[in-house]
């Protein structure tokens, strides 16, 4: 069912469902930084570089192509969340404010087939078209419970890697979605796709060079009675062990530069080692750096997320040299301690993404 | 008899498994860390990675329904309860439980 009205308040309840709810962003470790040491330095002029490179790509390109730029709907969440509080700190207006957060809604909605707050409890990304055709072209029998475990650890090698690349930005780059009904020879089944868009990127420095998976696709369609519960930014729970529960997969890696289908055991069991190779190196060489590096590669991540606008603008993704000079210079403090309950910290949490609130109070 | 519960946490993955617990309070331990444990920590990153790929189970102090431990241990179809606050007082090296990971409690076996 298409959902596609822009209400502030239920953008909010999303968010809110897919941190506060769940702990996502609001427990107090978050590897390797947490954003809010950062939030007196960052916010402010990644919001105003945003805000001003929009307005331009909006008006040149329109906002659904404004929207390809972006790819998929969890980028554009994050971009909710890591812009909101900086337009209030540079002084933009509640009216605009709103109407930033309504064109960001809108750009979701171009890029998503299904209710885009995920208020059903589904991420519906692709059409029933598109679906379709991968359960019909792409699926193999799991051959057995090894291959099922084998699979398991992919995925999870996939979720650590990704973290360990592109920290807590992560989910905007990768594309959890489903469950969507799926009939895989007479049976009812449900289609559960993940998407790694980059695995290799040469934007940071973490001597990637030669790590040969580029991307990483994978379909699997699990037994009916696995109740998925999707929230906004691609993460969900399940009701049972999924690897018990597999029915049929399918999938494509990028390896060096050629597209490859990984249904057999060997070729799976390849791809998990080097990726858990390559986690332990990067995780291990992030866990090395210092508060003040962390928060310089926090900064280049974020402004990563813009990177696809800026090309098309023909100007650099990189951060402004004199953001860099600040950390270095003056590093690091956690400046968004709250005061009070759970339930009043979580609400002064969600203040700071909502567009109709001022600054929330302390 | 009904086995008695010695902690309660949030039912991050679902699934039971039984095993000896290890506690691991930093990375450096994680060679005293052997295949079919139940790992007990405060909460995980992906350096953890290394630990929980051997691990039949996890209980972290910290975390809800999509922190790092409960997403890594739905996906590699391993029991996990997140966010009890003490299980790394409350659970000791070698004791052997029962993680319900459906219904978020440890047993005493």
């Amino acid at each position: 069912m298409k959902n596609k009205k822009y209400s502030i308040e239920r953008m909010r309840k999303a968010i809110g469902r897919s941190t506060v709810e769940t702990d996502k962003f609001t427990q107090g470790t978050i590897w390797p930084i947490h954003p809010s040491y950062l939030a007196s330095i960052l916010s402010a002029p990644f919001a105003k570089d945003f805000y001003q490179d929009f307005q331009t790509i909006k008006g040149k390109i329109g906002l659904k192509n404004t929207s390809r730029l972006f790819g998929h709907p969890s980028v554009l969440w994050l971009m909710i969340m890591r812009t909101m509080p900086g337009l209030k700190i540079i002084g933009l207006g509640k009216r605009e404010r709103i109407k930033i957060a309504k064109n960001i809604l809108k750009m979701i909605g171009f890029l998503m087939e299904g209710n885009i707050y995920c208020e059903d409890g589904k991420n519906f990304i692709w059409s029933k078209e598109k679906t379709g055709e991968v359960v019909q072209n792409e699926m193999d029998n799991i051959q057995n419970n090894n291959h099922a475990v084998l699979l398991g650890r992919l995925h999870a090698n996939l979720i650590n890697f990704s973290q360990s690349i592109f920290w807590v930005t992560n989910c905007a780059h990768r594309e959890i979605h489903g469950p969507y009904p799926s009939i895989w020879r007479n049976k009812k089944t449900n289609l559960i796709i993940r998407e790694y868009f980059l695995l290799n990127p040469q934007a940071f420095d973490l001597k990637l060079k030669n790590f040969p998976i580029e991307s990483i696709s994978s379909y699997c369609l699990y037994k009916p009675e696995v109740k998925f519960n999707f929230a906004v930014l691609n993460d969900y729970s399940s009701n049972l062990p999924l690897n018990e529960n597999l029915v049929a997969v399918g999938g494509k890696v990028k390896y060096k530069g050629k597209e490859v289908k990984f249904n057999d055991s060997d070729f799976l069991n390849r791809l998990c080692k080097l990726l858990e190779k390559e986690n332990q190196r990067t995780s291990l060489a992030v866990n090395k750096l210092s508060e003040k590096e962390k928060a310089i590669g926090l900064i280049f991540r974020s402004y990563y997320l813009i990177r696809n606008i800026k090309k098309q603008l023909n100007k650099t993704w990189l951060p402004p040299k004199i953001l860099i000079e600040k950390v270095k210079k003056d590093g690091v403090k956690k400046t968004l301690s709250m005061k009070g309950s759970r339930k009043e910290k979580a609400q002064r949490f969600l203040d700071l993404y909502d567009p109709r609130i001022d600054w929330p109070k302390k | 008899m009904a086995k008695k519960i010695i902690l309660k946490g949030v039912a991050a993955s679902a699934g039971q498994a039984v095993g000896l617990v290890k506690v691991i309070t930093d990375p450096k331990e994680f060679k005293k860390f052997q295949e079919g444990m139940i790992l007990v920590a405060k909460i995980t990153d992906p350096e953890w990675l290394a630990v929980m790929v051997k691990a039949v189970a996890v209980v972290t102090n910290e975390g809800g329904l999509l922190s790092h431990p409960a997403i890594v241990c739905r996906e590699f179809g391993i029991p996990a309860i997140v966010g009890t606050v003490k299980a790394t007082k409350v659970l000791r090296d070698g004791q052997k439980v029962i993680i319900d990971g459906t219904k978020g409690s440890v047993y005493e076996e």
